[in-house]
């Protein structure tokens, strides 16, 4: 493995009475796309933000390069990790360039000036994406697809290899998902590493190149799609039979 | 569509001609120099900047005639016309920030409660008859205050919404409207009552040179400061842990522009009354002209913001035989304004 990582180690998170997180581990190199199963509630999204710093564990450690993202500061870190989050609708019209250029907002820091090369850089990311064409439309006119790939672009721009994806196939119709994953895949190859949430353990099949499982606040299966994606586990995980189903069938 | 060709149009302008910021200030310079030439005093337009020049010894201007500008024009007019920026472009570049801080188009510091826990807190400095300084502390405190109970209003009802947040803003509003009546209703009918209803319902006219001095150094830093933080606000505007992963420090930020706005719209109170509707439409003109982007929107907004009061106290003083008060105009102007804005902005505000 890269040293190049983000991995959680042993993170436990309590909300009130409840633990969220109990002992759960979760790494991610480049060049790798990773998959995170679990219910509804089995705390997915906590374990993301607190990888991606925005929510402190209550033990245990989030290390990036086997630093403690204690020490790492918030600039640093937005420029080797980044977050897509879920498909939403802000309530300005910003331009899709205007969306993709807040991620040099690292580099530049927050009073600092964009300069040529920031300007080329984002547009190189939106001529990559192929969303060069929407770089002066509004965003929020965009269709979801656009705007999946709108948000994987500013992330982009900002430097980051690893990204940090909350349920990016949620709300795109099938041939958007599967038009994403082509990107994806294209990425990785290209060596970025992605970790991301799914409800649909047919798109980990798909997609992944290792499939984690979070039950009961530990990541309890961690392995290629072949191995983790049987019927055994989706029964564990959801509590359905599973007879025929994409790789599962044949392995 | 014609939205799209006047952005081009403005893009074109913008690439070919000098920036943006010059032409815009160039603009507010011009609606300063108009605005101190009306009056019933005539001035010619062309005589105010030869006034000025001759002031620092450049150019010369007879010596009788000298000395009745610089009575009409420093002693009468200039105070009415920096307040007028001031309170402007105060309120706009507030606004903005308000509704780029909670994700919100709706607010503005008039609906925050903002302006009316300040004239609550200046009411209140007026009837214990203490210090002008102390009125001002009053003022910002109260406002302070009523942000912060708005804002808890609508995180009592769950995640602060689009809506949750401006009926937060509205008890709040109304709680504060009631704590004046009552001041109002105690002060002393002969003396401070008239005072607090005239000034309230706003009013240009009733700071001196030195008191807007004093007053334009934490409103000229807090639009300033403001209008810095553009980039910043524009990530906060995508939300809270979307701003995080850019690199941003989203509770200072948010505590820092939460206070400045407050401050600076508390202290346009102190100036001239409560003034409205200029907080919320300024914003939402510039964004139709402009874009969203906060860079570009905090300094445009404060500065279209000013030449819109101007404007306003231009049509207040002469729309009628006597002076309207300028609360009552901005309002009038407002709502239209706001109507053809709604029309225009695309439909996002309904969707959530």
């Amino acid at each position: 493995m890269s040293t190049e990582t983000l991995a959680a180690e042993a993170v436990h998170f309590s909300r009130g009475n409840r633990a969220v997180l109990a002992g759960a581990s979760l790494s991610l190199a480049p060049k790798e796309i990773v998959c995170l199963l679990g219910r509804n509630g089995a705390g997915k999204t906590t374990l993301l933000r607190i990888m991606l710093s925005f929510l402190r564990p209550d033990h245990g450690t989030v290390r990036l390069d086997g630093r403690a993202l204690s020490g790492v500061s918030r600039r640093v870190l937005a420029q080797r990790v980044a977050y897509v989050p879920q498909l939403h609708h802000p309530p300005f019209p910003y331009l899709v360039r205007e969306v993709v250029g807040m991620g040099r907002l690292p580099s530049t820091g927050l009073f600092g000036q964009t300069s040529r090369s920031d300007r080329d850089a984002v547009e190189e990311v939106m001529a990559s994406l192929d969303i060069a064409p929407l770089a002066d439309r509004r965003y929020t006119q965009l269709s979801a697809g656009e705007r999946q790939l709108v948000m994987i672009g500013r992330a982009l721009a900002q430097g980051a290899r690893l990204l940090v994806m909350d349920e990016p196939f949620t709300g795109l119709d099938y041939g958007h998902q599967m038009e994403l994953m082509d990107r994806l895949r294209s990425l990785k190859d290209q060596g970025y590493g992605i970790l991301m949430t799914t409800h649909q353990p047919d798109h980990a099949a798909m997609i992944a190149t290792r499939v984690t499982t979070l039950v009961a606040g530990q990541i309890a299966d961690d392995g290629p799609p072949e191995n983790v994606i049987v019927p055994a586990t989706i029964r564990r995980l959801y509590g359905v039979e599973m007879h025929s189903f994409g790789c599962a069938q044949s392995s | 569509m014609k939205q799209v060709r006047r952005r081009a149009l403005w893009q074109m302008i913008a690439a070919a001609g000098p920036p943006w910021e010059l032409v815009l200030g160039a603009g507010l310079v011009l609606a300063m120099i108009l605005a101190l030439s009306v009056g019933k005093y005539p001035i010619a337009v062309a005589e105010i900047p030869q006034f000025f020049l001759a002031s620092v010894g450049l150019g010369s201007v007879a010596a009788d005639r000298y000395a009745a500008l610089a009575n009409v024009i420093i002693d009468i007019r200039l105070p009415r016309v920096l307040a007028a920026v001031l309170v402007g472009s105060a309120l706009a570049s507030s606004g903005a920030a308000f509704q780029a801080v909670f994700r919100n188009p709706l607010v503005s510091p008039g609906l925050l409660g903002v302006l009316s826990g300040a004239s609550f807190g200046a009411a209140l400095g007026i009837v214990l008859g203490v210090s002008w300084y102390f009125v001002q502390a009053l003022a910002f405190v109260m406002g302070l205050g009523a942000v912060v109970f708005g804002v808890a209003v609508a995180r009592l009802f769950g995640n602060s919404s689009t809506l949750t947040l401006v009926l937060g803003g509205i008890v709040s509003g109304a709680l504060f409207s009631s704590l004046l009546s009552i001041i109002k209703y105690v002060a002393d009918p002969m003396n401070a009552l008239p005072n607090i209803v005239y000034w309230l319902m706003g009013n240009l006219a009733q700071s001196n040179l030195t008191q807007i001095a004093w007053l334009a150094i934490p409103m000229v830093g807090g639009v300033v400061l403001l209008g810095v933080l553009g980039r910043a606000l524009d990530a906060l505007a995508m939300g809270d842990d979307e701003a995080r992963s850019l690199g941003v420090p989203v509770g200072v930020i948010r505590f820092a522009v939460i206070a400045t706005a407050t401050l600076v719209s508390s202290l346009t109170v102190s100036i001239a009354g409560m003034i409205g509707w200029i907080g919320l439409i300024v914003p939402h003109v510039v964004r139709l002209a402009l874009g969203a982007s906060n860079t570009r929107l905090m300094p445009s907004a404060a500065i279209f913001g000013a030449m819109f009061l101007l404007g306003a106290d231009y049509l207040a003083r002469t729309m009628a035989n006597t002076e309207i008060p300028i609360g009552i105009v901005t309002e009038l102007l407002g709502i239209p304004i706001f109507l053809l804005v709604l029309s225009r902005t695309n439909r996002g505000w309904n969707e959530h």
